[in-house]
């Protein structure tokens, strides 16, 4: 369930959100969306795989896990690597819109990071805005405008062929093994024969980095499996 | 009944390429006739309703403006509901075509229901139409803006900038009052208005005088004046005005423009800053705060400083944009608390 109201600093004064990363507040998840102007981070520590919906439309993710709910990150210390995707971070704002049509910030009331009694104050005590709340709405602006990039990201990568789907086999070290389907990735093949006029043309947009970021961010593949390896057999 | 209003002065013969200080620093209000006569939408307006909407429409480029909304009930007079926990009208954004559709489509309707697209900035709404239809502020940058809608009234308010109002097509009806007659005027709620400014609650055609009996006062000091196609009238700085549209189709341009330096900001604040502030303090305290208000702000004599040398008085010797940058940030993070 999700409750969205416009946040204010009358009916929002005592609100507090838990920034402890755990299960309970909702960080069970396989994987993140993100977007071209945050790859440079993302792929330091994550897998960045597509994910195509229902629309066929295709989504970049940060992967943290290769079944649903399980996050590889997380741990009884919180999540355990330096960067957590903007996406996840945001949670539990978003950004709406005004009467106006400018842009709001909004809190979903019915996340569990919500609360009066323990976490960061979003207001000060006679309603300004806390750092945390400087840093979220910040926050919220650069995803707004890296997921406004996205589409036309990927349309160039339809365009020129560049997505195919791909299936993982992994095999733990103590013999267990997992089929991960269902994503899609850069076809590396295809990307080193483009003609100097397409690969100009991904170039100039910033989009050859990106495509570069996500190959290299595959490399993490093999930190996920060394992470599901030290589960339980049963666990993964 | 009241005493017939006072008339606003008129002046004639002034050049719409070079409008004069005299104009537009003027500290009371002025009536400038036929200064936009020359200008093209006013030559379209005087061909019907038709092709002024035709004229306008050169410049559409799809764009979405503000207009207000209301039933034939109101009579065009946008104001709040009864109990004035809302209003009387329907703000809704809405492409400028669709208005001027509607207006033309209640033209002859004895009963239209009120249309109006306020205060929209024609380089937004109508890109061009300024290259045909401006007057030459010199070196001041005003704001420009186009009002338009069918019969309707706008409640008695003022506005901090300096105005310069040309009715560009059909007739509207100006009332002004000095801003010292604040009291007679009865003005509603400060932070709860129909379009950013406070209103006088007084109904000009059915005033109640049982419940407004001041408005009287007000009366003896109002200045009228209506203004036909290409008459132009200036609004001095915090005047009250109250403005009736009277023909089925009705156009205004006007231009907004402060005399003082942009970092001011607007002494509204300050206003309501000290009713949170200083109103409510015990009254030796709020004595204390009024003397030192006349003492920095009201009448800062150089007297009340000389004993500062004066590359110490900072603030107290004026301000300059640097300045106001530096109390801005300060006061930034002391309100934010």
């Amino acid at each position: 369930m999700t409750q969205h109201a416009l946040l204010n600093n009358v009916h929002h004064k005592d609100l507090r959100i838990v920034t402890q990363r755990a299960a309970r507040y909702g960080d069970d998840i396989m994987a993140s969306p993100t977007f071209p102007a945050e790859f440079r981070n993302v792929q330091a520590h994550y897998p960045i795989v597509f994910h195509r919906t229902d629309q066929g439309e295709f989504v970049p993710l940060a992967l943290f896990g290769f079944r649903e709910k399980q996050n590889l990150f997380l741990g009884e210390a919180g999540w355990d690597a330096p960067y957590v995707p903007l996406m996840v971070e945001r949670v539990p704002f978003l950004i709406g819109r005004g009467p106006n049509s400018e842009q709001v910030i909004h809190v979903d009331l019915d996340s569990p990071r919500v609360s009066h009694t323990e976490g960061e104050r979003v207001f000060l005590e006679h309603g300004g805005n806390s750092q945390f709340l400087d840093r979220m709405s910040s926050m919220l602006a650069t995803i707004h405008q890296g997921l406004a990039a996205t589409n036309p990201f990927v349309a160039a990568l339809v365009e020129n062929e560049l997505l195919e789907s791909f299936a993982l086999d992994i095999q733990f070290r103590d013999g267990g093994q997992h089929r991960m389907t269902g994503f899609h990735t850069i076809r590396e093949e295809k990307l080193a024969n483009l003609g100097p006029e397409a690969l100009g043309k991904l170039h100039q947009k910033g989009y050859l980095q990106a495509i570069f970021m996500v190959i290299a961010s595959l490399a993490h593949f093999r930190d996920l499996i060394e992470r599901a390896s030290k589960l339980d057999a049963t666990a993964r | 009944m009241p005493p017939p209003a006072e008339k606003i002065p008129e002046i004639a013969g002034v050049d719409p390429r070079a409008l004069p200080d005299s104009v537009l620093n003027s500290t009371r209000p002025l009536v400038l006739r036929g200064l936009a006569e020359h200008w093209p939408v006013v030559r379209a307006g005087r061909q019907g309703a038709r092709a002024t909407v035709d004229y306008l429409l050169k410049y559409y480029q799809q764009a979405t403006v503000g207009a207000f909304l209301a039933g034939p009930e109101v009579r065009g007079r946008f104001f709040y509901n009864e109990d004035l926990t809302g209003f009387n009208f329907r703000p809704v954004k809405i492409k400028l075509d669709t208005v001027l559709d509607e207006i033309l489509r209640f033209e002859n309707d004895p009963k239209p229901p009120a249309l109006y697209v306020g205060s929209t900035t024609i380089d937004a709404a109508l890109p061009g139409f300024r290259a045909e239809n401006d007057f030459d502020f010199g070196a001041r940058d005003p704001l420009a803006s186009i009002w338009i809608g069918n019969r309707t009234r706008i409640a008695a308010h003022h506005d901090l900038p300096d105005n310069l109002a040309c009715v560009a097509v059909g007739r509207r009806r100006f009332t002004l009052f000095p801003p010292e007659q604040l009291p007679n005027l009865y003005i509603g709620p400060l932070d709860f208005t129909p379009a950013g400014q406070a209103i006088s609650l007084v109904d000009f055609h059915a005033p109640d005088l049982t419940k407004f009996p001041r408005f009287e006062q007000a009366l003896r000091h109002a200045f009228v004046a209506e203004l036909g196609p290409g008459d132009a009238i200036f609004i001095p700085s915090l005047w009250w005005h109250h403005i009736e549209s009277l023909e089925p189709l009705n156009v205004l341009v006007n231009y907004w423009w402060r005399s003082s330096p942009a970092y001011m900001d607007t002494p509204m604040n300050t206003l309501f800053l000290a009713m949170m502030t200083v109103r409510d303090l015990p009254p030796e305290q709020r004595a204390a705060m009024k003397q030192m208000f006349d003492h920095y702000v009201f009448e800062p004599a150089a007297e009340n400083f000389a004993h500062i040398p004066p590359g110490a008085r900072r603030m107290i010797s004026g301000f300059d944009a640097d300045r106001a940058r530096e109390l801005r940030a300060f006061l930034l993070q002391r309100l934010n608390r």
